[in-house]
Order: structure tokens, then C-alpha cells, then sequence
């Protein structure tokens, strides 16, 4: 999906399930600011809760996040609308991680707080087809929730690239560009990720893939 | 990798760009070749492209709720038009970050430079070395006019004669006027404060009286008497007669004719204090010379000294001095700032102006230097204790029965009065008057004093020295093995008398004290400090208001 296709009057532009609200960037461009939550909301909500490892602060985060977008949409230069987005998000969530360390708090309820909650209670609804066991589609979820609390034991800043990088599919430049920092950074930063992972999941034993328990 | 024969493994970072794609097709084979031969290479680089499929195999999280906005979200207050806000956020941020540092600096300040003088007394310290203004009237008090306190003794030396002192008219006289070195008479003059356009319009004003037993109305205003009110300094000069009396003769008749009433009226009025000093009591003009007004106080010293320009210098008549020796005169007209001015009435307390008063012109008053010219003027066994000099001991003394600390007099009858020490200070030590009622009261003293060198509880009567160097050094006298002399003399004061004295302290009489006045930087300074105060409050209270209003503010916008 191309940044056009969220300009008003675009072919592809569909308004028929939300409320058109129009913004404008940099250039005078028109866009529908609705079609751009409905087209990133997922993206930058699975990325707050990654990052956050909270659904209730991400979806906080994700909602201040397109508050700001909107209200500073005129700053916006047309060039790389979700990286711009993603960048607004990292950042109100780097804002609430810091705050969060500033005053941790704990949650009433433990079910909720992680964000594969929903994730890891399966429903039959998670099952199709054949093609995967209720064996197999357990191991699957306990292996996401251990890939989430290996990336909860990363810093953040290796952390967020790994998420941009590895998880949202953003090249190195775009993430250094929502990171703010270098492209020499963000490598570092991956590379260090990937292997803190790897040996993170190796405690993990028989939820790993064969090759990592190989080594074991 | 194998360099020099030694296989060198890949690092991490070029194994993570092997996976990331972001190797150049060179580097891409040496790691294919380098996985080829090494074992741990090959591990290494497999490890992590699993871990980099576990993580790209993470699904995107399903959002709870859809996060589209039903409505336009409300602008943020900084978007917010200028009109739209409250007049008090219109105010830049600055004008309350400026207010409050105002605040902040003002209480500093406060506090650094002693503020909270300004409810706190001098005398609370006990020190008392503050000045105290003998006035009643506040528009007195405010004036800052120097206090002076009226002295007793110059009424019965008030008379007429030939060779006496006369006063410097300014401090610009003539050189031979001032200082001169010949000498023998030590006279105290305040310069510039007394002629003949500033004894005029003393015989005119009311005020009270202090020369008479009666009480008489004669006041004066300090700048009509040509007073200076603040800050003048007092001239001491020792003048010779030979150099005053050309003057004298030349432009001063005219003084002289003004003064020569009420230099009789002193003369009577001495003789009564002679008559109730022979009684054993202590005159009524002893206690109201300590509750005078001060401009009159030496404005009537000037004029007694002036009335003493025409008294023939018959010195040691009937005074025990054997010699000729000059005696000290002493004007008590001090102002409440020179304490704060110079410091060594500051650092002596219990200075008084007499002190002061000895001295030449043109130096600073020095204490040790003062003592020495009366220790060598005056032999100390040689003095005739000058009756109006010891009647104000006496009363004060007498009437500071509960004043352990000698500081003031508590007047009877007129409150919780306190009269600073020096302005109970004779300001004349003169012997060298011949009239009747002054040989009268003189002989008066000498019985006086024979009773008490019988009696054993003073040894040596406390002549003008003792009571400077007693005041001097801040101690009372210990004459008489523990017993001052005045203290014994203090049952004295009949009861009659310091009611009818302080009756007639009552009777609008301005000059009488009421109440203390202490005067003190500070206290000069005090709008200043009110207004700071005022400020410093108006800015917390804005500052407070900008803060509470804020908060109010954020809890509209988050609900």
C-alpha cells in the first residue's frame, strides 16, 4: 500500500467504514486520516505491545501516538507516511517505558498484561484446517509468548530495532530513521539483539526449533 | 576465514548483515566458504537466521479496538487561539518564572540583610547601645531630630558675666575661634546650631519647661532653632576667652538683650532647686530636665551658656579646686543617628554625650582621649560635685530603683518610660559661677556630700569624672566598698514629687516621653522593606494562582 493511496480523491481511497477526516501535510496534500489508522493501527499497536509488553499502555500509547500524528500532520513531508508514524509511536513509547521506570507499577490482573493473551488462549476459531495440531498450535503459542519475554529481557533501544527490523520488516535506514540514530547503530544494534535472542531461547530447550535445541 | 594459516571465526555482525542481505556479493562467498571449513562458523551463522525466522514469524498483535477517530480530537492548547484562552494564560510562561524568582530574591534578601530588624528591639539584647528619642509626638520621632535632653544645671549658671564662652556660629568660623590652643576653658559648642535667628524663636514657642520649678511652654522648633536634625556633628572646641570675646562684643548684643530674661528666670529657678536640694529633696526641674524635649533641651543650653559669657570667671571661689583648672562643659546634644555613625558609640553603650562633648573641633570623638583631658584638667579630689549635675543622678538613680541595668530612668506616673543614660547627662560641669544662689547650691552639695563621707557610703564625691568613667566603662560605680552614692541618695525623691512631675508631664506636654522611640537604620529603611515585603507576597500569590489555575486547567483538558 503506497502513501497515495490515502490521499483524498485516490482511486483506492475507500471512506465507507469511518468518518472522513481530512489532514494535510507539508506540501498541501490532502489525506484521510482515518484510512491511515486503518491502514497502520495494527502495525503500530503490535508494536507498542512488543515494546510495552502491556496491551492496555500500548493501546494508550497507539492512541496518543495518532493524537500527535494528527495534530502535527502539517509537518509531515509526504515521503514515508508509516515509517513517520512508526517513528511517532516508538516514540511515545519510549516516552512510557521511561515513565513506567519512573513509577512502576503492577497490575491488578495478571492474565491481562501480557500481550499474547489472546495469543496463547486458543480457541477453535485458531484452527481452520488439519494442517496443525492443537499439540502443535500449543507449542506455537508457548513459543511466541517465549519469544516475547526474550525480547522483554532486551534493552530497549535493541529491542526496538529488532521489533522494527526483524518483526515490521523496516529496512536498516528506515529504521535508523525512526530511531533517530545512525545506520551503523541500528546494525549494532540488530546484531546484538539476534544473538542475545538466540541465547535467551536456547534456555528455552524443546520449544526452540531443532537446530537451536542441536546445540544445546 | 583462515589468515596466516590460523582460522579466524566471523564476527556476529557480519553473520547478522549475512541474513539482513546487506553484505555485498563478495563478502556474501568468503562466508560461505568460511562456513565450509568451519564447523562453528556454520552454527554460528545458523543459529541466528533461526532466530531471525522466529522472530519475522511473529504475527502482528490484533489490535483490542479501532483506534479511528469518530471526530476530529481536540486541539492542543497551544493550538488554541489567543482569544480562546483565559486572561490569565495569555500571560507568557516568563512572566511567572520572572515573578517567581522575584519572589525568591526578595526573601533572600530579606533575609540577608537582616529583615527581621525590623520587629526586633536593640534593647531585648540588653546591649541598649541604641539611641533613645526622647519623644512623645510621633511627628517628632519622624523628624529623627537628635535627642537632646535639657539640662538642669545650666539655670543657676545662667548669669551674666564678663569673659565667659560664647558659641561658634557655624563651622566655617574663624580659625581663631576654633581650637584655639591657649585655652584654659573647655567649652563645648555645637557649631552652627546656635545665633541670634535661632534663639529668637525660642523665647516665642511653647514647650515645656525646664528651667522653672513651674512648668513654663516653651518649645521650639529644631529647625527654626537653626537645629540640624540629623547627621550634624557635633563641634567641640576648646575656646580661649581672649579670642571669644572680640566676638562676643562685636555681634552678639543683640543676643545677649534676648537672653537676659530668661537667664533671670534660671536664676530664680536655680535658687528654688537650691532650696529643695537644702530640704534633702530633689527638684522638681531634675526629673522634668530628663523628660524634656530635646531641641529645647539644647537650644536652653546654648542660651545658659551664652547667659554664662557674661558671669566673671571667678573660678574656685568656693570650689575646692585649688588651681585655675578649666572644667568641663559638656552639651549633650547629641542626634540619634551619630550612634549609628560612629562606632565607638556604637562599641560604648553607654557613651553619653558628654563624653562626646569633650573634645576639639575637628577630632573624633575618642573616649580614652576624652577621660584623659578631664583626668588631667579636673584633679578628681578637687571637684565640686555640681548640685544640678547630682540632682540628675540622683533622680536618676532614684527613680531607676528598678532598673538593675542603669540603661534609663522608669519615670513614675508616666508609663514604662525609658530615658537613655546620656540624656540624663549634665551638660555642664561649671564652678566658676560667684552669684549667691549658685555659691547657695554649691554649699548645699558640700554638706551634702560631708554627710555621706561621715556616713562612709561614698568616700569621694563622684565628681564629673567618676561619672564618666563609670558610664564610660559600662559598669556602675563601686564607690564606697559596694554602695554607689547615688543609689543611696535614691529614697530621696518624695512621693509628691514624682506625682506632681509626672501630672505635669501629662499636661501636652510633647517633649515628654511616652514611649520609646529607638531610632535604627532599619527603622529609617522601613518602607523599603515593607514594600519588598509586598511585593515578594503579590508575587508568591500570582505565582500561586498561575499554578493552581494550570492544574485546573490540565484537569479539563484530561477529562
Amino acid at each position: 500500500m503506497t502513501d497515495d493511496s490515502f490521499k483524498l480523491g485516490s482511486s483506492s481511497q475507500d471512506c465507507a467504514d469511518h468518518p472522513t477526516l481530512q489532514v494535510k501535510d507539508r506540501n498541501g496534500n490532502s489525506y484521510c486520516f482515518n484510512c491511515i489508522i486503518v491502514a497502520f493501527q495494527r502495525g503500530a499497536y503490535s508494536l507498542a505491545s512488543r515494546m510495552l509488553n502491556d496491551r492496555y499502555f500500548a493501546e494508550d500509547a497507539v492512541q496518543e501516538s495518532l493524537i500527535s500524528a494528527y495534530r502535527s500532520f502539517d509537518r509531515f513531508r509526504g515521503d514515508n507516511l508509516r515509517a513517520w508514524l512508526m517513528r511517532i509511536v516508538a516514540n511515545q513509547c519510549c516516552d512510557m517505558l521511561r515513565s513506567m521506570r519512573s513509577r512502576p507499577t503492577l497490575p491488578l490482573d495478571p492474565v491481562g498484561t501480557t500481550t499474547d493473551t489472546e495469543e496463547t488462549t486458543l480457541s477453535v476459531a485458531e484452527f481452520p484446517s488439519g494442517t496443525e495440531s492443537p499439540e502443535d498450535a500449543a507449542m506455537r503459542g508457548e513459543l511466541r509468548q517465549a519469544i516475547q519475554d526474550a525480547l522483554g529481557s532486551l534493552v530497549a533501544e535493541r529491542r526496538m530495532a529488532i521489533l522494527l527490523v526483524d518483526v515490521q520488516g523496516f529496512s536498516y535506514e528506515e529504521a535508523a530513521t525512526i530511531m533517530n540514530c545512525s545506520l551503523g547503530t541500528v546494525k549494532s544494534r540488530v546484531s546484538r539483539g539476534r544473538r542475545e535472542l538466540r541465547d535467551y531461547l536456547r534456555t528455552c530447550g524443546e520449544l526452540l526449533p531443532a537446530s537451536i535445541r542441536q546445540e544445546q | 576465514m583462515r589468515l596466516f594459516g590460523r582460522h579466524s571465526h566471523l564476527n556476529g555482525a557480519t553473520l547478522s548483515d549475512y541474513w539482513s542481505g546487506r553484505l555485498s556479493a563478495l563478502e556474501v562467498a568468503r562466508i560461505e566458504r568460511a562456513t565450509v571449513h568451519c564447523a562453528l562458523c556454520r552454527e554460528e551463522l545458523k543459529s541466528l537466521g533461526e532466530t531471525r525466522a522466529l522472530l519475522q514469524s511473529l504475527p502482528e498483535v490484533e489490535t483490542a479496538r479501532s483506534f479511528v477517530f469518530q471526530a476530529p480530537p481536540i486541539p492542543d492548547r497551544a493550538d488554541r487561539p489567543q482569544s480562546d484562552r483565559p486572561l490569565l494564560m495569555r500571560v507568557p510562561a516568563w512572566t511567572y518564572g520572572g515573578a517567581a524568582t522575584l519572589a525568591v530574591l526578595g526573601i533572600v534578601l530579606f533575609s540577608l540583610t537582616g529583615g527581621v530588624g525590623i520587629w526586633t528591639s536593640d534593647s531585648e539584647d540588653g546591649s541598649s547601645e541604641s539611641l533613645v528619642l526622647s519623644s512623645a509626638s510621633p511627628e517628632s520621632a519622624a523628624e529623627g531630630v537628635g535627642a537632646t535632653v535639657k539640662s538642669q544645671e545650666s539655670a543657676p549658671e545662667a548669669v551674666p558675666g564678663n569673659g565667659a564662652p560664647t558659641f561658634v556660629e557655624n563651622p566655617a568660623a574663624p580659625p581663631a575661634m576654633i581650637g584655639a590652643p591657649e585655652s584654659e576653658r573647655v567649652e563645648t559648642v555645637r557649631a552652627g546650631t546656635l545665633g541670634e535667628e535661632s534663639l529668637q524663636p525660642f523665647a516665642e514657642e511653647e514647650g515645656p519647661t525646664v528651667l522653672s520649678p513651674e512648668p513654663t511652654a516653651e518649645t521650639v522648633d529644631e529647625n527654626e532653632a537653626g537645629i540640624e536634625p540629623q547627621g550634624g556633628a557635633i563641634a567641640l572646641a576648646k575656646v580661649s576667652p581672649s579670642t571669644l570675646e572680640p566676638q562676643l562684643e562685636a555681634g552678639d548684643s543683640e543676643t545677649m538683650e534676648d537672653v537676659e530674661p530668661l537667664a533671670a528666670a534660671q536664676e530664680a529657678a536655680a535658687s528654688a532647686v537650691g532650696n529643695q536640694e537644702t530640704e534633702g529633696t530633689v527638684g522638681r526641674p531634675a526629673i522634668k530636665s530628663l523628660t524634656t524635649r530635646n531641641s529645647v533641651a539644647s537650644v536652653e543650653n546654648r542660651e545658659s551658656m551664652v547667659a554664662d559669657q557674661a558671669r566673671p570667671p571667678s573660678v574656685g571661689a568656693e570650689s575646692p579646686t585649688a588651681n585655675d583648672e578649666p572644667l568641663k562643659m559638656a552639651v549633650p546634644s547629641f542626634t540619634p543617628t551619630r550612634a549609628a555613625e560612629s562606632p565607638e558609640l556604637e562599641e560604648s553603650p553607654r557613651t553619653t554625650s558628654s563624653d562626646s562633648a569633650v573634645g576639639s573641633l575637628s577630632e573624633p570623638f575618642s573616649e580614652p582621649a576624652a577621660l584623659s583631658a578631664i583626668a588631667t584638667s579636673v584633679p578628681e579630689d578637687s571637684v565640686v560635685r555640681e548640685p544640678t549635675t547630682e540632682r540628675s543622678m540622683q533622680d536618676r538613680t532614684t527613680s531607676s530603683g528598678q532598673d538593675s541595668s542603669g540603661d534609663g530612668i522608669q519615670l513614675a506616673g508616666g508609663g514604662s518610660e525609658t530615658v537613655d543614660e546620656s540624656a540624663a547627662t549634665p551638660n555642664v560641669v561649671e564652678t566658676e559661677a560667684s552669684d549667691p544662689s549658685k555659691e547657695k547650691a554649691e554649699s548645699t552639695i558640700a554638706s551634702t556630700e560631708l554627710v555621706s563621707r561621715k556616713e562612709g557610703t561614698t568616700v569621694e564625691a563622684p565628681s564629673e569624672i567618676d561619672r564618666i568613667g563609670s558610664v564610660g566603662t559600662g559598669a556602675p560605680k563601686e564607690s564606697g566598698q559596694g554602695k554607689d552614692f547615688r543609689e543611696e541618695e535614691s529614697p530621696l525623691l518624695p512621693a509628691e514629687v514624682v506625682a506632681s512631675d509626672s501630672s505635669d508631664m501629662g499636661k501636652g506636654n510633647e517633649g515628654i516621653v511616652s514611649e520609646d522611640r529607638r531610632i535604627t537604620p532599619i527603622e529609617a529603611n522601613q518602607w523599603v522593606w515593607w514594600s519588598l515585603l509586598a511585593m515578594t507576597g503579590l508575587a508568591l500569590l500570582l505565582t500561586a494562582l498561575f499554578l493552581g489555575y494550570r492544574k485546573l486547567a490540565n484537569g479539563e483538558d484530561e477529562s
